[in-house]
């Protein structure tokens, strides 16, 4: 045998061989999980996204706002603030500034806002429904009009991602489900969660999604989720066997892992919605109990975990009670629930009758105590509440308000230009940066705190 | 997934200037995606087993992760990293294949259909390649399978060129006698 003999058999055998590597999924699927961990660990990562609001309230709000599809940019004003615009600017600023947040930018010179120009992405009448972002990288779950198949002509769930910190927003291929508009047939999604620029979640009572490819394709998992949020490298999920009145289930996962592992959750639980904010190790999960109808005594129970979801422990209803005085039962409900970096959580408290005034409950102890606030917010529809802080609060009901002297008192956030301001989401990913959904088509951003918003518009 | 360049949400510092983490993140996760199968493929040739292969560019991988910038930098982060991952097995003694070189029996009687002979030739090749000592094995794979020249090998093994052309000469000369004593055996 000659050198070039073996040669070209060696040539031959490595080719043979070549077709006989491994399949790159488990490996693609290992190197990514470890990606997804490093990167949702680092320190500066936290969700404390509240819930999306009511979810028939979002539903109608959706249906009702599918007005057009273009979006517009803002991402100039927010390097030229006094920009002047040809159109009307929508902005938000805070009536009564909070000379601790921003000493030196009084809100009435704050000029954020979307410029005139619009940028077709391909989808019409989007919608957004629910938001999550990771970084600059964010996504949003909503609906649009069908561009193909037996859909056509109709309105089909749709996402749509941004890159930079929501200045703008290109649409993607969305999850093979289906999302709440006046109906919504299974598969039914309504939330959206990344926890990864790869690993990302779409979820609804009866039905959870989850993609380790960043939305190119996504994988449906056992079960669904009330309600799901990832942080400090796990995923942990809410959901029932029923709806509504069984007890909440509470599990856990790596994130991107289809393996969950059941929690103790700790006897007493109504079963009548959740809300389940994270913030650092700590879980903080709101059952709520059935305030419809005339029931008594139906007060929520937080339950509250500092390591991740594995253990959990019942801290009854957060808000003080008051007098049963005749006039009202004294009956006050949590009715939302937020958490701050800074160990503070934050509950809203509604009256179940009378002629009290909303309030809110504040915790600095990670949720171990609350104590109830003076501050008076009137009668609330509804109603979300944001933490950026213990100090720092916002509360969504008729109108926007905040506090800067935590719940102590309240000030209105001006909205002049826009109509009323109807939130069917809200939350802060950071103790300055929060965001607003208004009507499915507007997200409204705010990077100091609350003081002042930004906005974009899907028109 | 597009990966443009911002300052928001800037995690750290690199050479030239600011570095997003996250962006780093989404190129690393787009390239092990496309990647990965033909890094896999390079892995099995040089292991010679699956599982090795999988964890020779799993390990390969996440060391560079740290680094990835430099290696989007690269004029071919394939190549580098490819080289990387000959690297990581030249050097990584500890492999379990690496003591364990697992020798697939194969027919010394071939049969006289043509297609099967030349099967069972390549089972022959492929079992004596595996044979060899770890950095022989890795220059005949980079140099028959990628053809890749001196040069880049010399890289990939931390090496000279001399010592690439004298890896390529011993392990052919080894395989050669190898082939000739099996051969002679079943004579």
């Amino acid at each position: 045998m000659t050198d070039p003999d073996l040669e070209t058999r060696l040539r031959d055998a490595l080719r043979a061989q070549a077709r006989h590597a491994p399949r790159p999924d488990d490996t693609v699927r290992e190197v990514l999980l470890d990606l997804a961990l490093r990167s949702s660990r680092r320190p500066s990562r936290w969700r404390t996204w509240a819930v999306p609001l009511v979810a028939a309230g979002a539903v109608a709000t959706v249906a009702t706002a599918l007005v057009g599809v273009e979006h517009m940019r803002s991402s100039a004003h927010r390097q030229s603030p006094a920009a002047p615009s040809s159109a009307p600017v929508p902005t938000l600023t805070d009536s009564a500034p909070s000379p601790s947040v921003a000493p030196t930018s009084p809100p009435s010179s704050a000029t954020y806002g979307p410029s005139t120009v619009a940028q077709s992405v391909g989808l019409r009448h989007f919608s957004v429904i629910d938001l999550t972002f990771v970084g600059p990288y964010g996504w949003a779950l909503g609906s649009a009009d069908c561009t193909s198949g037996a859909g056509q002509g109709g309105v089909c769930a749709a996402m749509a991602r941004t890159t930079d910190d929501g200045a703008t927003w290109h649409s993607m291929v969305g999850p093979p489900t289906n999302v709440p508009l006046k109906a919504c047939a299974e598969p039914c999604v309504q939330s959206v969660r990344f926890a990864t620029t790869s690993v990302g979640y779409v979820f609804g009572h009866d039905a959870l999604f989850m993609t380790t490819d960043g939305g190119r394709s996504w994988q449906r998992l056992a079960g669904g989720a009330d309600a799901l949020e990832s942080l400090d490298g796990n995923v942990v999920r809410v959901s029932s066997s029923c709806i509504p009145g069984c007890p909440p289930i509470v599990q856990t996962s790596a994130i991107g892992s289809t393996t969950w592992v059941r929690r103790t959750l700790p006897a007493g639980a109504p079963g009548f919605g959740v809300r389940l904010v994270r913030a650092g190790s700590d879980v903080y999960l709101l059952t709520m109990g059935h305030v419809a109808g005339g029931a008594q005594s139906a007060t929520s129970v937080l339950f509250t975990s500092a390591d991740d979801g594995a253990t959990w422990s019942a801290r009854g209803e957060p808000c003080p009670q008051g007098a049963n005085d005749g006039a009202s039962n004294g009956e006050r409900d949590s009715v939302a629930v937020a958490a701050a970096g800074d160990g503070s959580a934050v509950a809203l408290c509604t009256p179940r009758g009378g002629t009290d005034s909303s309030f809110v409950a504040v915790s600095t102890d990670h949720g171990a105590t609350f104590h109830g606030t003076a501050g008076d917010l009137g009668s609330i529809p509804g109603g979300v509440v944001a933490a950026a802080s213990a100090r720092t609060l916002l509360v969504m009901g008729d109108v926007l308000y905040r506090s800067s002297d935590g719940g102590a008192s309240w000030r209105r956030v001006q909205h002049d230009s826009i109509g009323p301001l109807t939130a069917s989401w809200f939350g802060f990913e950071s103790p300055t940066q929060g965001r607003v959904v208004e009507g499915g088509t507007i997200i409204w951003t705010t990077r100091d705190g609350g003081l002042t918003w930004s906005s974009v518009r899907f028109s | 997934m597009e990966a443009t360049r911002f300052s928001g949400g800037a995690l750290g510092e690199g050479p030239g200037g600011t570095v997003d983490v996250v962006e780093i993140e989404v190129g690393f996760a787009d390239f092990v995606r496309d990647r990965t199968d033909t890094l896999l493929t390079t892995a099995f040739l040089l292991t010679g087993d699956r599982h090795a292969a999988e964890e020779l560019v799993q390990d390969t991988l996440v060391r560079l992760l740290p680094k990835w910038e430099r290696v989007q930098a690269a004029d071919q982060p394939l190549a580098y990293v490819r080289r990387c991952v000959a690297n990581n097995f030249v050097n990584e003694r500890r492999r379990p294949s690496s003591r364990d070189v697992r020798i697939e029996i194969v027919s010394d009687q071939p049969t006289e259909t043509d297609g099967t002979a030349a099967v069972a030739d390549r089972d022959q090749v492929w079992a004596l390649l595996r044979t060899l000592p770890n950095r022989q094995r890795a220059a005949l794979v980079l140099r028959y399978y990628h053809d890749l020249p001196d040069g880049e090998i010399a890289v990939a093994l931390n090496c000279r060129e001399g010592t690439v052309r004298s890896l390529l000469s011993r392990g052919l000369a080894a395989m050669r006698e190898a082939d000739r004593v099996a051969t002679g055996r079943t004579s």
